[in-house]
């Protein structure tokens, strides 16, 4: 590990690195949160949890990929709440602390009235949780009664409703920070984070899962996955939601002054760093740890502190928002510049295929000669970088000046 | 499937694990894969439509080229073919395992192939069904023109069936081949040794015939005691092993040493064969090094691997026996002369070496197959100066008209599926002939 502190503070709250579980089964029981905490997890919002009095059950299989192996592109869950009542999370809440002082432990929270969500709010912070995250973005739907039924699916789709709940947390919070997560299925996130931010609310975590269907059953027909016959709308989570998750967190962090925690597709230390660059002060993941062990945080800690130390910051605060200054509108972009590209023939193959994505999806600018070389027309290359995008060898297309 | 205890030993892949490898293939433009395949199998297709979840479009893509798709997969050399060609092994990485894939996905493949019908079809005569004539014949039925196929062996796919080692090429393996095979009602005469009378007759009552043949003769070896019991063809030898292996035959009683005359892959097929099934000591005698063997080396190492000494620059010089039955032979050191001959270097018996003495209970002979050269001059083909039928490359079309040649006959001992091309060429341009405006229009 480098020698570069990778300490952040988010809401007030001091975190050993920017790194945190984020509510999900792999922050369901508090054995699970230790094994994470000892792997090197700087805090964990635990599973959300609600009153004993709403019911909670959970139809399995929940789970179905997209692209299911070692490549999975992306995680679709029908998940619902923790199966442990507020009164129990509070107590592994009090045993987290208790083993783990030095860790962020946050309870996520999803309530119905006002009256549940001051008594969830307050018994979470009786037990010394050290913030409460408000659950309002759940694509199974958001548990609100009466007349105060939100305009959509979930209450972060509703501007009015997000600044009330943000409210009655926040009130029952006092001191302890209320982090509101938002969903990026809206028109515009920063109508909601505005919200928030009048509501009284301490931070916003972005994004939640996106609302989708990852296929349809082809014997059935019912969506996956199919339960005796029957699927659903659920939560789209992994590699595949992180440009939507970035682009929801730098138009967050351009919009409203409030501490942002980064969460969806963060699986490497590059896609943590590109975060940070975008607003994020300290990052949630789940997905990867689902698909590959809490074991993850060692490679994610190392690769964050040799980039820092590599570029001469000393923490990662340091970058946080650096890149929004970069975000332009499309016609800010630097225009008429020519660029080509450059195939390394020691790296080549020879497969090809940059020749036939060039020739059907681009310029016509890539032979592919007998010899089984690709060569660049530069007169015919546009400078696109499709053929970047296809080619099985790392590096061995890159795009130069002209 | 009657496969299953083959995936269980690890002989054929499950189709699951063939998922992992194919999500391995690049689907290289213009693929170097198919180039290097005989037959031109569009490898990136059937794999990408196995990978897709198209089990059944990616065996029917398989055996339209390809019409002994499983064995192929398992019996071509893929390392000197489609593996070989394989760009991933440019990046250091193992190539796609496509025999593999392909054996898989074909023996997963439920449809049966069924002929064409047409108004005017042509009769023709295809002799020999191995690998050469079941492409001829395969490739005229799906233009739906009749075909008659005589074998003198009594079964369907030539040495393919006969004398392929089971560990190598499991006879299940080439019964779901033909099954896929079976619609296209091919009438098969069995037991027809056809003489140079018959073929006369056949050529007038057909409109074209088809040689493949192969190299049906045993070449002669004439040192002291060949003819003592336990000299063995090892032809007959692999034969009845693999009789054996599916119940049909006893187990040879080979004792505790064989030796095996030879260097082609038939003796190393041998060698292993003998090893296999408990024989302590398998000696390899070869006239030249290991340089000049004609045995693929994968079959080299596997017998190198078992065990089996191979001893270079040798021959047998006598045998010995007792009782009537092999008791040793006589091993004869070989020296190069600076001679070549035939394209090969020239080697003599070493004068300054006495023979030494090998105790051994059986002698295998594989000295390799040739073409029965009497039997072609009295065809009247025109040969080439080693006893070829003189064969146009692209028709198949011998220098007889309405007869083609292809497979073992022509290419001297090749792959599986060089003989199978050359067959469905020959089919195809017969089709194109005998199916011109005006009748026939090839050679005449």
């Amino acid at each position: 590990m480098g020698k570069a502190d990778l300490q952040v503070t988010y809401c007030g709250v001091k975190l050993v690195n920017p790194f945190l579980l984020a509510s999900s089964p792999v922050t369901d029981s508090q054995e699970m949160v230790a094994r994470g905490f000892e792997a090197g997890w700087a805090g964990a919002v635990l599973k959300t949890t609600t009153h004993p009095s709403e019911e909670n059950s959970i139809a399995y299989p929940m789970m179905a990929g997209l692209d299911p192996g070692s490549s999975l592109v992306g995680l679709h869950n029908t998940d619902l709440l923790s199966d442990r009542y507020i009164d129990e999370m509070c107590e592994q809440v009090i045993w987290l602390k208790a083993h783990f002082p030095e860790r962020c432990v946050g309870l996520s929270l999803m309530g119905t009235t006002r009256a549940q969500w001051e008594e969830l709010v307050r018994k979470a912070c009786q037990a010394g949780a050290d913030l409460i995250e408000a659950s309002i973005s759940c694509p199974q739907g958001s548990m609100v009664e009466g007349d105060e039924q939100p305009d959509g699916r979930m209450i972060s789709q509703d501007a009015r409703l997000t600044e009330k709940v943000t409210r009655w947390a926040k009130t029952a919070a006092g001191r302890t920070p209320v982090v509101v997560k938002l969903s990026p299925g809206v028109t515009d996130i920063t109508r909601i984070a505005r919200a928030v931010k009048q509501g009284g609310g301490d931070g916003i975590c972005a994004i939640d899962s996106i609302e989708g269907i990852v296929g349809v059953d082809l014997t059935s027909f019912a969506p996956l996955p199919v339960v005796q016959g029957y699927g659903t709308r659920g939560g789209y989570t992994g590699r595949a939601v992180k440009p939507v998750a970035l682009r929801c967190i730098a138009d967050i962090a351009g919009a409203v002054d409030l501490p942002l925690s980064g969460v969806g597709g963060i699986y490497s230390w590059q896609d943590a760093v590109q975060f940070l660059l975008l607003g994020a002060t300290c990052l949630q993941v789940c997905t990867a740890v689902m698909q590959h062990g809490f074991g993850i945080i060692s490679g994610l800690s190392d690769g964050l502190c040799r980039w820092l130390e590599d570029g001469g910051f000393s923490s990662p605060a340091e970058v946080v928002g650096r890149g929004l200054g970069k975000l332009v509108q499309h016609e800010a972009i630097p225009h008429g510049i020519k660029v080509v590209a450059s195939i390394d023939t020691e790296l080549c193959i020879g497969c090809g295929l940059c020749h036939v994505a060039c020739r059907d999806g681009a310029h016509q600018a890539i032979f592919f000669k007998q010899d089984r070389q690709a060569v660049v027309d530069r007169q015919a290359c546009v400078g696109c970088g499709l053929c970047v995008q296809v080619c099985p060898v790392p590096g061995c297309i890159q795009m130069v000046n002209d | 499937m009657a496969i299953d205890h083959l995936v269980r030993s690890g002989m054929v892949l499950k189709t699951s694990h063939a998922l992992m490898d194919a999500s391995r293939c690049l689907g290289c433009h213009d693929a170097p894969c198919s180039q290097a395949c005989p037959v031109g199998l569009d490898v990136p297709s059937f794999i990408r439509r196995l990978h897709d979840g198209n089990l059944q479009g990616a065996g029917a893509l398989i055996y339209q080229s390809c019409p002994l798709g499983a064995t192929c997969g398992m019996a071509c050399p893929t390392g000197m073919l489609c593996e070989g060609a394989c760009v991933l092994q440019k990046a250091g990485q193992q190539a796609v395992h496509i025999g593999a894939l392909q054996t898989t996905v074909a023996l997963n493949y439920k449809g049966v192939e069924s002929a064409k019908l047409i108004e005017k079809p042509a009769r023709v005569a295809v002799i020999g069904a191995g690998p050469a004539g079941l492409g001829c014949a395969v490739a005229l039925r799906r233009h739906g023109h009749q075909v008659d196929l005589f074998d003198r062996q009594d079964q369907l796919a030539g040495l393919v069936d006969r004398v392929i080692p089971a560990y190598r090429l499991p006879a299940e393996i080439v019964a779901h081949d033909l099954q896929v095979l079976s619609g296209l009602k091919m009438n098969f005469f069995p037991g027809r040794e056809i003489t140079h009378r018959e073929f006369e007759t056949l050529r007038e009552s057909y409109d074209a015939v088809f040689l493949g043949v192969g190299m049906s003769d045993t070449q002669k070896v004439d040192f002291p005691g060949s003819e003592a019991a336990g000299v063995l063809d090892a032809l007959d030898f692999l034969h009845q092993a693999r009789l054996h292996t599916r119940e049909q035959a006893e187990k040879p009683d080979l004792g505790e040493t064989v030796v095996i005359l030879g260097g082609g892959n038939v003796a190393l097929d041998a060698a292993v064969v003998a090893k296999r099934s408990g024989t302590a000591e398998v000696v390899v005698i070869y006239r030249r090094s290991k340089q000049e063997m004609p045995g693929w080396d994968s079959e080299y190492l596997e017998a190198a691997r078992l065990g089996v000494e191979f001893r270079w620059l040798t021959t047998i010089a006598a045998v010995e026996q007792k009782d009537g039955k092999v008791s040793a032979v006589l091993i004869q050191k070989m020296r190069f002369v600076n001679e070549t001959r035939g394209g090969r270097r020239w080697v003599e018996a070493d004068p300054d070496l006495p023979p030494t003495r090998v105790p051994c209970q059986t002698v295998i002979l594989a000295l390799g197959q040739v073409v029965e050269r009497d039997w072609l001059v009295d065809l009247g083909l025109k040969l080439t100066p080693t006893g070829i039928p003189v064969v146009d490359p692209e028709t198949r079309q011998t220098s007889l008209p309405k007869v083609f040649a292809g497979g073992e006959l022509v290419n001297g001992g090749s792959t599986i599926v060089n003989s199978l091309h050359q067959g469905m060429q020959a089919g195809e341009s017969m089709n194109v002939m005998m199916s011109g405006k005006g009748g026939w229009h090839g050679k005449s």
